[in-house]
């Protein structure tokens, strides 16, 4: 063998990508997002469906994603938000089984299983609701955890789980009806958010990631002649990317438009970038293009953003961003 | 399709695309690295990203590094979970060894999709 032969080996061997932390050496951690599922399982409010905005799942595309997702056999589950369109408990439960029969059926553990409600989950409670009555969401979901550990494929994982809904008794906004869409992170949940993240085994955590309905920064390149982003942006979003960078989380998991795109963000330079992902609907039916998202992490080296599509075949693997 | 947006590693992969449409269906780090004058990790860095993206395949061959090694490529497998760890005889010279990372080199196949996407690209 000649000198040359004998670079070459070095280079194309197994140890060298390890020594220059190429993935192929390194364990992935699968997540699939979905988000927006926009359960309608009540008789009397599939009345509604023929109003846009209110559409409901659609069985065909519910069916697609089982099969799509059994293939990539991720290790975590993200739903973020609008399990249903209007928050009632039928519709809720029908969720939550479908989701819980995802989770069994690509054999995930239903710890490794996370959702946060999404402004059409209280639609019901918001407008109808009153102070003595828990929210329906609440009642089926049961309440947001504000983090969770875990140990997946040798990473060690903390999960936090933000409530972006807004409650209509402290919202005092004198365009109330309309800005139920909005969403805004309170300090009850910050507190509750600083108080887990200053935990210890938060600090030992390889990966951290948020999950939250509404989109933190704005979409970009929205179509025209749909409902205004100043109608549906969280108003503290700002805020609450800059303390998510600030306090280490890694990525931002988020739902509320139906427009998939994923980028950088960076408030503070010394500090890691933060990566925010944002899922299309997964099963509403007549809409534009029902999506999901599918990251492959390996900790600190490099995330892989792949969305697939829906077509008539089934979801098909579309574009992919690797942020490294 | 836009995998980085850092412009080096968006021509890399564009120099990729160009030598799997030509039918150069094995690459190599190495390879990549002496045609086109970069670093073998900058190379090592996008085979992998592209791995991860699910456009690549990897390939592990295991060279027999007996006594009187040769580096003739004695097994190839698909997945790094395959490759034993124990003692092997050398199909080719029937030396003995157990395969070590450095002895373990990777190439890089296309997988269907990605050679249907630049079949629809073209």
């Amino acid at each position: 063998m000649s000198t040359s032969d004998k670079t070459e080996k070095e280079t194309d061997a197994l140890s060298s990508f390890k020594k220059n932390h190429a993935i192929v050496a390194l364990p992935k951690l699968k997540i699939v997002h979905i988000s927006d599922l926009h359960f309608v399982a009540h008789r009397l409010l599939r009345w509604f469906e023929r109003f846009n905005g209110l559409r409901g799942h659609d069985q065909d595309t519910l069916s697609a994603l089982e099969n799509a997702v059994e293939i990539l056999k991720p290790d975590l589950l993200f739903v973020s938000g609008d399990q249903s369109t209007w928050g009632d408990r039928t519709s809720l439960r029908a969720a939550q089984t479908f989701i819980f029969k995802l989770a069994e059926r690509v054999k995930i553990d239903p710890k490794h299983v996370f959702w946060v409600p999404g402004n059409h989950d209280i639609l019901l409670h918001y407008y109808f609701g009153n102070r003595f009555l828990r929210r329906n969401h609440d009642v089926v979901f049961g309440s947001t955890e504000p983090c969770r550990h875990l140990n997946v494929s040798s990473y060690r994982v903390g999960v936090f789980l933000f409530d972006s809904t807004l409650d209509r008794r402290k919202q005092r906004s004198a365009l109330w009806p309309l800005v139920g869409s909005r969403g805004k992170i309170s300090r009850p949940s910050f507190n509750e958010f600083n108080s887990a993240a200053n935990d210890v085994a938060t600090g030992g955590c390889h990966i951290k990631i948020a999950v939250v309905h509404h989109h933190p920064l704005p979409i970009p390149y929205k179509a025209d002649g749909e409902v205004g982003l100043e109608l549906t942006t969280m108003s503290n979003g700002g805020t609450f990317i800059a303390h998510m960078q600030e306090s280490g989380i890694n990525v931002v998991l988020h739902g509320h438009e139906h427009y998939p795109y994923s980028c950088r963000y960076s408030f503070d330079p010394n500090q890691g970038d933060i990566i925010i992902v944002a899922a299309g609907t997964a099963a509403q039916r007549e809409t534009q293009q029902n999506s999901f998202n599918y990251l492959e992490i390996v900790p600190n080296i490099r995330i892989v953003v792949r969305q697939y599509n829906y077509t008539e075949t089934g979801f098909r693997r579309d574009s992919a961003k690797v942020f490294t | 399709m836009n995998y980085y947006g850092e412009p080096k590693l968006d021509r890399l992969k564009a120099l990729i695309d160009a030598e799997v449409r030509q039918g150069i269906h094995s690459l190599r780090a190495s390879y990549l690295s002496r045609k086109y004058k970069i670093e073998p990790a900058l190379a090592q860095q996008v085979l992998s990203d592209l791995v991860a993206a699910g456009d690549l395949a990897t390939h592990y061959q295991v060279l027999c590094s007996g006594e009187k090694q040769q580096y003739d490529v004695d097994r190839e497998f698909t997945k790094r979970d395959e490759i034993p760890n124990y003692e092997l005889v050398c199909r080719r010279c029937g030396d003995r060894y157990v395969p070590n990372e450095e002895n373990i080199l990777l190439s890089f196949e296309p997988t269907e999709i990605y050679l249907e996407e630049l079949a629809q690209q073209s």
